[in-house]
Order: C-alpha cells, then structure tokens, then sequence
C-alpha cells in the first residue's frame, strides 16, 4: 500500500521546514558578528 | 515559502519545459539544478586546471620561463580559489542536489526557489573574479588566503572580497536548502540512521558551512573596511593585528577542508559496498566517525599558524586537538577495508577511483599528521610538502571522489552506460600521472623549496621537471575524462538498467534510469531490504 501524504504530515512538514530555516538563518547572522566579536575582543 | 515541501498534487506527468531558458535559467527542479552546478564544476575544473598548467610550465625549469612573477602569484591565488569554490564545492552541491531527494524518498529540496538562486549566483560571482584578471593591476596575487597587509596592496581586493560574499551567501542558502530537506523532508519510515552514509556526511557537511562561511565572509568584509574605509582591524599602525586575521581565516579554513572532503568520505561510502557487495562495516561507527571530524575541525585551526610565534601552550593543544583527528579518519579507512574485506568484489571504474581515494588520501593523511607535530612544522612550513600534502587530500582525495560518483551515478543520471574501457583508461592514466605529479613535491618540500615562487634553486630542476611532466599528462588525462562524459551522454547506445549496478542498494537505484523529471511525488515505501543501510545493529 504505498503512503499519501496527508494533509496534517503536509503542514507539518511546512511548519518543519520553516523552523528549520528560521534557527539556522539565526546561526548564520550569530556567526558573521562573531568574528568582529572576536577581533574586539582580542584587541 | 516552499512549493515541494507543501505540494500534496501528483505533477508527475508534467515533463521537463521545452523551452531552453525556462528550463535551465528558471528551474526549481533539483535534478536539473545538480546538473547545472555539476556542469557548472567542470567548466571550472578546466579554468582553475589551466592555470595550474600555467604554474607548472613555469617551474618546469629554474628561472623565469614564461611568464612574470606577478602574474605567477595570480595564477596560484585564482587557482586556489576557482579549484576550491568553483569546482569542488559546487561539484559536491550537485551530487547532493541531485542524490539526496532520491536517497531520501523526497519530491525535491525543501525549498526549490531558493535552490536556483543559490546556483545562478555562482556564475555572477565567477565572473567578477575572473574579470580581475583583465582589469588594470591584474588579479588578486596574496593567495588564496587573503593575509593582510599583503592582500590589501592588491588594486582587485573590492571584487574579490564581493566574489566571495556572492559564493559564501549561494554555500550558505545550499547549505540551509539541504538541512531543511534532510531534517523535514523524508519519506515515511526513512529514520536518521537508515539514511545513506552519503546524505549523513552532507548533513553533517551543511551544519559546517553555516557555521564557518558567515566567519569568512566577516573577515573578508573586514579587509574591505581596512582598504576603503579607514578601519584598522589588521593594522599594526591604527592598534591592529594581522594575526587575527588569520586567526579568523582559519577558523573558516580548516572546518573548510572538511567541508570538501566529508561528502567525498559519503561517497566513497556508497561505491564501495556497491562493488564488495556488502553492507558498509560499521554504519553507525562511520555516522559518528564522521560528526567527531566536524567536531575536532572547529577546534585545529591554529595548527595553519605554528610558524607565527603562538604561546607553547597553544602549540601544544592544537598539535594534540589535531593529531586526534587521526582516530575517527582511522575508523572509516578501517571500515571502508574491512567492508572489502570478503567482498565479492569487481572493479568497474567508480570502485578503482574509491579504492585509489582509500590508498592516496590515507598518504595525504599521514603527511598532515607530520605537518601537526609542531617542531616539524616549523621546517615543512610554506614548502611544497604542504603543497603536496593538501593535493593528495583534496586531488586524490575530494576529486577522485567526485569523480567515482560521477561515474557511480552517470548512468541514472542520462540513462545511458558510459565506456568502461575508457573510464578505465582515464582511471589508469589519471592515478599513475597524479602521483608523479604530487609525490616528487614532499621531496622538494624536505629539501626546503617553498611555495608561491616562480623560480628556484637549481637544486630543486629535477624533481620540478619530473613534477611538471606529471602535471601536463594528469591535466590531459581529465580530457579522457571529458571526452567518456561527452560519449555516454550523448552518443552511448548502451542502456543503464533500473539498478544500473548488481550490488547497489538504495530508493535512487528504485527509479529509472534515466530519473524522470518528477520521482517520489508520492513517498516511496521503505524497505530495509531496499536500503543499503537497512540493518543497523553492528
């Protein structure tokens, strides 16, 4: 029996790949002010 | 915000566009993305390859021969740059762009749009690199690595520095597109640790450009602001430091060779069980082998700088964080033989290249353990051992890699068989002529030639000359290369089968070949014994 997706696992994975998205683009912007951080700190 | 994350239609009756532009330029589907990028790849290999030939007839005899110091520094730098963002990085996103979909039961990435932007940037950022080298003052010629104050005397350093943001925000949106497909979008029953090594090495590989890219694009930014607007980050003058930079480069570097060999460690994961006929030794060892090398990378960076006065006690912490990197890369050598070992093996062209990768990385290995040992390194520092160190890892090591997975996957790619005698030819010639290419180099590195300079001692003519022979005919063997892709895409009347490969297990071996334009718009039902990596107990 081959698997549909439903419509509930459809917003899930909609809702997963938005939270995804949203704390990796975090790291991302955390990780580029790091490295002045680093440099301002080291000074 | 995504389209293939929330489709619950089945399109898969809609062909691919007939027209040109739609088709290529405006595409969201990710099998013809990971054919641009892989095209995308070649073309560069060839860029960044000729300048390598420009390198090596140069030092193919002491003196200057051909062309100006100057312009040799160019060549170096833009062939660093174009081989490592231009030709590995985005051959490995077309591998993962066209494999993890169909590995993991998926219609396509989580985020489609998102995925040709990611790939149309690449061009813009090539060309405005590879522009430098018409504008007046040349290309950029610091190297690579950009060092300040140097890099800061180069006329090129504004385009550059945008080069690299442009590659940087495409490595960071293929990175995020990846993990958001891998972590949201697999079929029904496909757990973690039922994935393919290969989706796992870049999963783990994306979280490592996310984290170091931004790092990079943040030193470089820097270097602009000391150029154009009058910052003194690395400038002794204004209260500065150059050795940060290079602390924040490497930062970025190092995790930066894992991220180019952590794929080709998934690849060569997936070629050789397939041709031992034998599920990988020690699945969930080779997980984990692989999630402690992106661990131990954050923590080595220094070991790029032993030469630049660091406190002992930092010497000493990053010799051992370094040489402690040999365990879990021991492991997978260990496994990838012991998953041979009572094979029924055969030797079809992806498996020569995956058994060369095990024999000539573990070389490149073992010279990057001697270049750890800290009062060692103060002698191999800025030689041709390091040049030579770095070409096994990344030229035996990533590229064979990528090509073992081009050969591995070419025929569910265009549906047709490539030409085994010529593949074997390319492997045969590519294998001996890579070696005297690069094993003369650690010679000439012992005996203290450095690196970056166009001319030399006469010393040092042999070995060069021998060099520079292995160059020219290892650069003519990847035409051979060229010329078996040109064949079995175009010409081949060889059909490839569903399974292409007696031994291949996994969903992209269940679809055929060639894959149609739409596959898994309803998720597959998972089978363990459809997986490579079904049973996972050992």
């Amino acid at each position: 029996m081959t698997p549909v997706l439903t419509r509930d696992e459809i917003e899930k994975r909609r809702k997963g790949v938005r939270r995804t998205v949203t704390i990796l683009v975090s790291v991302v912007v955390a990780f580029f002010l790091l490295s002045f951080i680093q440099i301002v700190l080291m000074k | 915000m995504s389209h293939a994350a929330t489709h619950d239609h089945h399109d898969d009756h809609h062909g691919a566009p007939k027209n040109f532009f739609q088709r290529w330029c405006m595409s969201t589907n990710h099998k013809d993305i990971g054919t641009l990028y892989l095209v995308f790849a070649l073309v560069m290999f060839f860029i960044g390859g000729s300048f390598a030939m420009v390198i090596r007839a140069e030092l193919f005899k002491p003196g200057l021969q051909l062309v100006q110091p100057y312009f040799f520094n160019q060549m170096t730098t833009l062939h660093a740059l174009v081989m490592i963002f231009g030709a590995i990085m985005p051959a490995f996103v077309g591998l993962g762009n066209w494999m993890i979909p169909l590995m993991v039961g998926a219609p396509d990435m989580a985020l489609p749009r998102m995925n040709n932007l990611s790939f149309w940037i690449m061009p813009f950022a090539f060309v405005l690199l590879l522009s430098t080298l018409f504008l007046p003052g040349g290309g950029p010629a610091g190297g690579w690595t950009m060092y300040p104050p140097l890099s800061l005397q180069s006329s090129s350093l504004a385009y550059v520095v945008f080069a690299i943001h442009l590659m940087g925000i495409s490595s960071i949106m293929g990175a995020i597109n990846i993990i958001a497909t891998i972590l949201n979008m697999r079929a029904p029953g496909m757990d973690l640790l039922k994935m393919p090594v290969f989706v796992w090495s870049w999963l783990i590989t994306a979280f490592l450009l996310i984290a170091v890219m931004p790092v990079l694009a943040g030193a470089v930014t820097m270097l602009l602001t000391d150029k154009y607007f009058g910052t003194n980050f690395f400038n002794p003058g204004g209260g500065g430091d150059p050795v940060l930079y290079q602390h924040i480069f490497w930062f970025f570097g190092h995790p930066e060779v894992y991220i180019m060999i952590l794929p080709a460690f998934g690849i060569i994961s997936e070629v050789i069980p397939t041709f031992a006929r034998k599920p990988i030794f020690g699945y969930k060892a080779m997980v984990f082998a692989i999630a402690s090398i992106a661990f131990l990378s954050f923590i080595v960076w220094a070991h790029h700088m032993f030469a630049v006065g660091l406190p002992m006690g930092a010497e000493i912490f990053f010799m051992y964080a370094t040489m402690l990197i040999a365990v879990p890369t021991g492991v997978k050598v260990f496994n990838w033989v012991s998953t041979m070992w009572g094979g029924s093996m055969t030797f079809e062209t992806p498996m020569l290249f995956a058994i060369a990768f095990v024999i000539l990385f573990t070389i490149g290995g073992f010279s990057g353990l001697m270049l750890a040992l800290v009062p060692a390194d103060f002698q191999y520092h800025d030689t041709y051992f390091v040049v030579a160190h770095f070409h096994y890892v990344l030229v035996t090591g990533a590229l064979f890699a990528i090509i073992s997975a081009t050969y591995y996957w070419l025929p569910k790619w265009c549906g047709h068989m490539y030409s085994e005698f010529w593949g074997k030819m390319h492997f045969w010639n590519s294998v001996v002529w890579v070696n005297v290419l690069f094993f003369p180099q650690h010679f000439l590195g012992l005996a203290g030639m450095p690196r970056r300079i166009p001319d030399y001692n006469v010393a040092f003519a042999n070995f060069n000359m021998i060099s520079s022979i292995g160059g020219f005919l290892f650069g003519a063997s990847q035409l051979i290369f060229l010329g078996v892709l040109i064949h079995a895409i175009w010409f081949s009347k060889n059909k490839a089968t569903d399974r292409v490969w007696e031994g291949a297990k996994g969903l992209e071996w269940t679809v055929p070949s060639p894959a149609p334009f739409h596959t898994f718009d309803v998720p597959p039902v998972i089978r363990d014994e459809d997986l490579a990596h079904g049973h996972v107990n050992d």
